[in-house]
């Protein structure tokens, strides 16, 4: 686990989720679609928001902030899905908006116990300093794992 | 990875996908030679096989399996020149050795590190010519096979023959069999020694290969396909753009017809015929017959039927089994076999064949069947039924017990089958599949198993359900039927049993569940206003429940989406689906549906004897008859003398009535059709009469076909279907059964023998007020059907839906009533207990009459006993009339002397 927590370098897609900005890894974005709204399934803890069917493939669409900080995403014009491939499987995060694609090899990384709470600092790689804002590298993966088995409370 | 790695990577996975295809027919070939039903070429094409995979091997620098094939394939070159013999020996060794190349070339990248030296040189003897004769013969015959084994395996030994598992096998047959014959049947005594590597090699086998082969037509047509979707979809976006209607209406039919063609094809892809399964079945009859010293002969049919292939992977291991069930516990040994008169050799039978949307397997065996008294004294034993239970099983049914779980009838545990987890795994397998299973077994003269599964999985006939927020998809292989209920029947049909819905359907207690309940949805009770309410009756094989939903069910083909991890977790949901609008739908799990809501265990069992109990007081017992294909009639069992079977020569014509003569008196017969609208009488010789007893006169009501005599629950539509003489209409197993008002037939077509019209005023007393009659009757037709009649009799009528309510009403003193009309069965006080209670206040000349579907002599005692007055059946209504006509003027009477 650790090892993958290092900063890693790159192309990152900027994520707004409840005023925080958020990076995922480019390379690991599969495509962003804008508003569509999932069907939701019965009998689902609030971070599952539901499927979506993406030309004829079922992604299931999980709330980001709910994982992260137990707020729940609501859906808006802005609003996107980022979807992304873990553990050989396709799903998508419910965000706020997605904005720029930022390199962030050349600015500051930061260290993540000054600034998230330690209850989150499991979900993030790292921290960068851009010019006009903080940006929180995801760690996919460990996201994408809460709620399943694979995930190690 | 280097490029040139992928390379030979791909070359390796092309190698295996080829050389197991070869393989496969080399062992089919191979015991077609031993058989003696080998094609001509059989021979050649073992050889080529043998040869093509020793060239590729060597090509990709596999060694071993290059060595193995090569020593192979000179063995086969002698056979194929005749210069050397077949000789089951010789087969069994090939056979090993085209195990042993098989695993290999499963497990490819480690195929360098297995061992082949046990192999290589007993083939180098065979094509050497010196191979077997040296080994000494010994009678095994009376050894046991795997204390054999143990023995030979510990015999070192450097001669050829002593390879250690097939010294046995190598020696005796050649004392046996004779050489010149090509194709002897494995002579019996021959207890060699199992062939293990038929064991070890099985998963193997039944790995799923991770690419298949398609044939180049059928890739040409997708590509076809294909271009035509490209086209189609040009010609929508054009149509659109410009705003032509026509065009894009054109475009979508067309896209409409190709992606169904595409579809249709992609299908094809999957498929794969069957004999790619039953391929390797005989095989393992020859194996397991040595084993079990049996002759065994298999038939194979329907090799080309196709089925998808992850169907025909995951049907591997139940048929398997099924066929060393039917060798092992199935067929006798031959001295078995022919003093029972039969044919020493057995035989095994597995055919194919398709219907409609699914593929019939079956394996059939003439065998000793299956003893269905020694089924239920096992299933009895384990615990698995209660021995009244099992009694009550037909012999059919006692049969199918075996696929109860922990069933196993082996009385001794053999090695081949029979370990107690057999049959319902693999019931439990096929019905994974959506398939389904049964057995036919005919004691003395064998069994018949049959497997019926669909096409493929991946389509799926369906049922859309509606709940308030959603729509749900359950596979309609679970749906048994659909039940839809309006506002009146609903309180009758749907009960209420310690705060858990029941269905009352056809004398079945179901339970019954709120879809949108289950799956948490709030309840706005928005099904309360609809006219009527839909159910859908589950079946999940272990047990049926009903469920409502918020409208009438589409039917839908869909495909099935597995689940992502992140929904998994949840029993009630078997995956998820896109349906025809583009919506994702979740598919229901009917096992996991009746789970969360807590249905099978003990509550669910209670519920259904409570049901029972319930029941009891409604169900009334119906002659069934018919007299015309589509038309099925319906008349009180209470009401029927006697059936009795007539000429058609008896029915004589009196004017415009028909009579039968019996030896001193006539007997009037009605024909249904003068007097009610129904189809004729269809001519016959032989006819049934009905004859009913109808206030003290006997009629006949002539019937063709008497189906039936059942105690039914009915809920009896009073509304559609009526006219004279027809009560009203019920439904049973699917079709409409009309119930007959025998005395209004009675009086409408013999008017001159019920002389006593209604109305004659002796229903005023003498202060001329109507007389009133106290009535209390729970099923509401009845009590809708009997208050009508009164009240078109001129009395008074207050009907009660039970006994309590009935005494309420009584001991409230509203009456005074003239007479107590109540039925006997009825919940909360039934009639007898309200006639205790009447007597029990005092009142001893208040005339109460009994109504009741019960006509025996006991139960009328009893009623009498609790002090009723007057004891009749339901229905007879001509008698009610007058019975309370009776019991009213003389109580009358009674009161003014």
């Amino acid at each position: 686990m650790t090892a993958t927590r290092r900063v890693k370098e790159g192309m990152f897609i900027c994520c707004k989720v409840d005023g925080r900005h958020i990076g995922v890894d480019l390379d690991r974005v599969q495509e962003i679609n804008r508003l569509v709204v999932p069907t939701p399934v019965p009998l689902m803890p609030p971070h599952v928001r539901g499927i979506v069917n993406l030309r004829g493939n079922l992604v299931t669409i999980l709330d980001l902030d709910c994982i992260l900080r137990g707020r729940r995403t609501e859906v808006g014009p802005r609003s996107r899905t980022v979807v992304f491939e873990s553990d050989h499987e396709t799903c998508g995060f419910l965000v706020d908006d997605v904005g720029d694609v930022v390199d962030i090899e050349g600015h500051t990384p930061e260290q993540l116990s000054g600034l998230v709470p330690p209850e989150q600092r499991r979900w993030f790689s790292g921290l960068v300093q851009l010019p006009d804002r903080l940006l929180l590298l995801l760690d996919v993966d460990e996201v994408a794992r809460f709620g399943t088995s694979d995930f190690e409370a | 990875m280097t490029e040139q790695d992928d390379d030979l990577l791909e070359l390796i996975g092309e190698f295996a996908t080829e050389s197991r295809e070869h393989l496969a027919q080399v062992e089919t070939d191979l015991l077609s030679l031993e058989n003696g039903d080998a094609e001509p070429d059989a021979i050649h094409r073992v050889f080529r096989a043998a040869h093509s995979v020793k060239g590729a091997a060597g090509f990709l620098d596999l060694n071993k399996i290059n060595d193995l094939a090569h020593v192979v394939e000179n063995v086969l070159d002698l056979l194929r020149n005749e210069k050397l013999e077949t000789s089951p020996d010789l087969i069994s060794l090939l056979l090993e050795s085209n195990d042993r190349l098989r695993e290999m070339v499963e497990d490819v990248h480690n195929s360098e590190t297995m061992e082949i030296a046990d192999l290589l040189p007993r083939l180098t003897a065979f094509a050497e010519g010196n191979a077997p004769e040296a080994a000494p013969e010994r009678d095994s015959t009376e050894q046991d096979p795997t204390e054999q084994y143990a023995t030979e395996t510990a015999e070192p030994g450097p001669e050829p023959a002593s390879a250690p598992q097939d010294l046995a096998e190598a020696a005796a047959p050649e004392a046996e069999a004779p050489q010149a014959n090509p194709s002897p049947p494995p002579p019996a005594p021959k207890a060699k020694a199992p062939v293990p590597r038929a064991e070890t090699s099985k998963p193997s086998e039944t790995t799923s290969s991770e690419s298949i082969r398609v044939s180049v037509e059928l890739l040409d047509k997708l590509m076809n396909l294909g271009g035509e979707l490209v086209l189609s979809r040009n010609q929508l976006l054009q149509s659109h753009g410009s705003g032509n209607e026509k065009g894009v209406t054109i475009a979508a039919t067309r896209l409409n017809q190709v992606v169904s063609e595409v579809q249709e094809s992609i299908m094809q892809t999957r498929m794969q015929p069957v004999g790619g399964l039953f391929q390797r079945l005989p095989r393992i009859v020859r194996d397991l017959s040595t084993k079990l010293q049996k002759k065994v002969a298999t038939k194979v049919a329907g090799n080309d039927v196709e089925l998808d292939r992850s169907i025909l992977e995951a049907l591997s291991d139940p048929l398997t089994h099924l066929l060393r069930n039917a060798l092992d516990h199935g067929l006798e040994t031959p001295d078995v076999r022919q003093k029972a008169g039969k044919p020493p050799e057995g035989t095994v039978i597995l055919d194919a064949a398709q219907t409609g949307g699914n593929v019939r397997i079956t394996i059939t065996d003439d065998g000793r069947g299956i003893d269905p008294y020694m089924i239920r004294r096992k299933a009895v034993e384990k615990g698995i039924i209660e021995e009244a239970d099992a009694d009550a099983l037909s012999d059919h049914e006692a049969v199918n017990l075996i696929f109860a779980a922990g069933f196993s009838t082996a009385e001794q545990i053999t090695e081949v089958s029979g370990r107690g987890v057999g049959m319902d795994v693999v019931r439990s397998n096929i019905e994974k599949l959506g398939g389904h299973i049964d057995i036919q077994s005919t004691l003395g003269k064998g069994t018949e198993i049959g497997i019926t599964i669909p096409l493929t999985l991946a389509i799926l006939p369906a049922m859309v359900l509606r709940t308030a927020a959603a729509r749900y998809v359950i596979a309609q292989a679970n749906v048994s039927e659909l039940v839809r209920l309006r506002g009146s029947d609903r309180d009758e049909r749907i009960a209420n049993l310690d705060g858990h819905d029941v269905l009352r359907l056809r004398g079945e207690v179901i339970p019954l569940l709120r879809l949108g309940n289950v799956l948490g949805e709030t309840d706005d009770a928005s099904t309360c206003r609809d006219a009527a309410t839909t159910i859908v009756v589950v079946e999940t094989g272990k047990l049926r429940y009903a469920l409502t939903v918020d409208a009438p069910p589409d039917a839908e083909e869909i495909v099935v989406k597995p689940l992502g991890r992140h929904l998994k977790h949840r029993a009630e949901f078997a995956g998820a689906t896109i349906l025809g609008d583009g919506c994702v739908a979740m598919i229901l799990d009917a096992g996991g549906v009746a789970d969360s809501a807590g249905l099978g265990g003990k509550d669910t069992a209670r519920l259904q004897e409570d049901g029972a109990a319930l029941d009891e007081r409604d169900k009334t017992s119906v002659v069934l008859f018919r007299n015309s294909e589509h038309e099925r009639f319906a008349v009180p069992l209470g009401l029927v003398d006697r059936i009795q079977r007539v000429d058609a020569s008896e029915l004589v014509g009196v004017g415009t009535r028909t009579v039968i003569k019996e030896d001193d008196r006539i007997l009037p017969v009605i024909r249904l059709e003068e007097a009610i609208s129904a189809d004729p009488w269809e001519d016959s010789d032989r006819a049934s009469v009905l004859v009913l007893r109808v206030h003290d006169q006997q009629i006949g009501v002539l019937a063709k076909l008497i189906e039936d005599i059942r105690t039914l629950d009915i809920t009896v539509d009073g509304a559609t279907l009526v006219e004279d003489g027809i009560l009203g209409s019920f439904q049973l197993d699917e079709s409409t059964v009309r119930l007959l008002d025998v005395s209004t037939l009675a009086r409408k077509t013999n008017p001159s023998l019920f002389t006593s019209e209604p109305s004659s005023g002796s229903s005023k007393a003498a202060d001329n007020r109507p007389k009133r009659v106290l009535f209390a009757e729970d099923t509401r037709f009845f009590r809708m059907h009997v208050q009508k009649l009164l009240v078109e009799a001129g009395f008074e009528v207050t009907a009660m839906a039970d006994g309590e309510l009935a005494w309420q009403e009584y001991s409230s003193g509203a009456g005074p009533f003239d007479l107590v009309l109540s039925d006997i069965q009825m919940p909360n006080c039934d009639g007898l207990e309200l006639t205790r209670r009447i007597r029990g206040s005092g009142n001893t000349d208040i005339p109460i009459v009994a109504l009741s579907s019960l006509s025996s002599e006991e139960d009328q005692q009893i009623a009498e006993n609790a002090g009723v007055t007057a004891y009749l059946v339901k229905l007879d209504d001509v008698g009610l009339i007058e019975a309370v006509k009776q019991y009213t003027g003389a109580a009358m009477a009674g009161g003014r002397a």
